[in-house]
């Protein structure tokens, strides 16, 4: 998926959705190991360290999701941050009801319309389909 | 929209990944996908020669150095050759220098 947003987001607003995200991966009282994954990989990206990695993950049940996202002022980079937690709350293949209220009250607070949460949530999972599809397809795993 | 209603949207457009997977690749196999593809062949193509069933059109692009006749073939056969099941005779692309 599309990751030129990365260069726009300044450096408070990374360790901002890297906290949503690990809230989100706890939500569901159970972390996966493709959330582990999404959780590293897009911490490499995102150019941050490990040491501030752990520390955000060991303190992430004390993150308050609307205050990170109250940092979020751009729209593109809102849009961004709902794309990449329906990425994290579908990876796992399966959907808990918390993540729902920590994705919705996220995208409210930072003015995303629901009906935009719909469709980005869709786009999202036709995405994870077809890329499972083509791993398939190019013998690369069993799907 | 109403909080409740929006979760329930949500959640009806989650399927589970090894079921849509495999939905997926159905699809992709299938005859519908691949309908109105027809099997073409060269007639200066070997292998082409001794399957007297398909119909020929060439091809030939703007590059003279390689001349390259392109059959097309069902997108099923594709699909089948990336799977490694093998197909019938005749190339999906032929060089003739």
């Amino acid at each position: 998926m599309d990751e030129e947003y990365i260069q726009t987001l300044s450096g408070a607003e990374k360790i901002s959705f890297l906290r949503i995200f690990c809230r989100l991966i706890k939500a569901d009282g159970s972390i996966d190991g493709e959330e582990v994954n999404f959780l590293k990989k897009i911490a490499s990206r995102y150019g941050i360290d490990s040491a501030t990695m752990v520390n955000i993950i060991k303190s992430a049940d004390k993150i308050d999701c609307m205050t990170e996202a109250r940092q979020i002022r751009n729209r593109q980079h809102a849009l961004e941050l709902v794309k990449e937690m329906c990425v994290l709350a579908n990876i796992d293949d399966d959907l808990h009801d918390n993540e729902l209220d920590i994705i919705i009250d996220v995208a409210r607070v930072m003015g995303v319309e629901d009906e935009k949460v719909i469709l980005i949530n869709r786009w999202v999972l036709d995405s994870l389909i077809l890329n499972k599809t083509g791993r398939v397809i190019m013998e690369k795993d069993n799907g | 929209m109403d909080r409740n209603v929006l979760k329930r949207i949500l959640r009806e457009q989650f399927t589970p990944f090894e079921q849509a997977v495999s939905q997926k690749l159905e699809y992709l196999s299938s005859d519908k996908y691949s309908q109105g593809s027809e099997s073409l062949l060269s007639e200066d193509c070997i292998d082409c020669w001794q399957n007297d069933n398909n119909k020929s059109t060439i091809i030939e692009p703007d590059n003279t150095e390689d001349k390259i006749i392109l059959h097309k073939k069902s997108l099923t056969e594709k699909i089948n050759a990336l799977r490694g099941i093998s197909t019938p005779p005749g190339s999906y692309i032929h060089n003739f220098r």
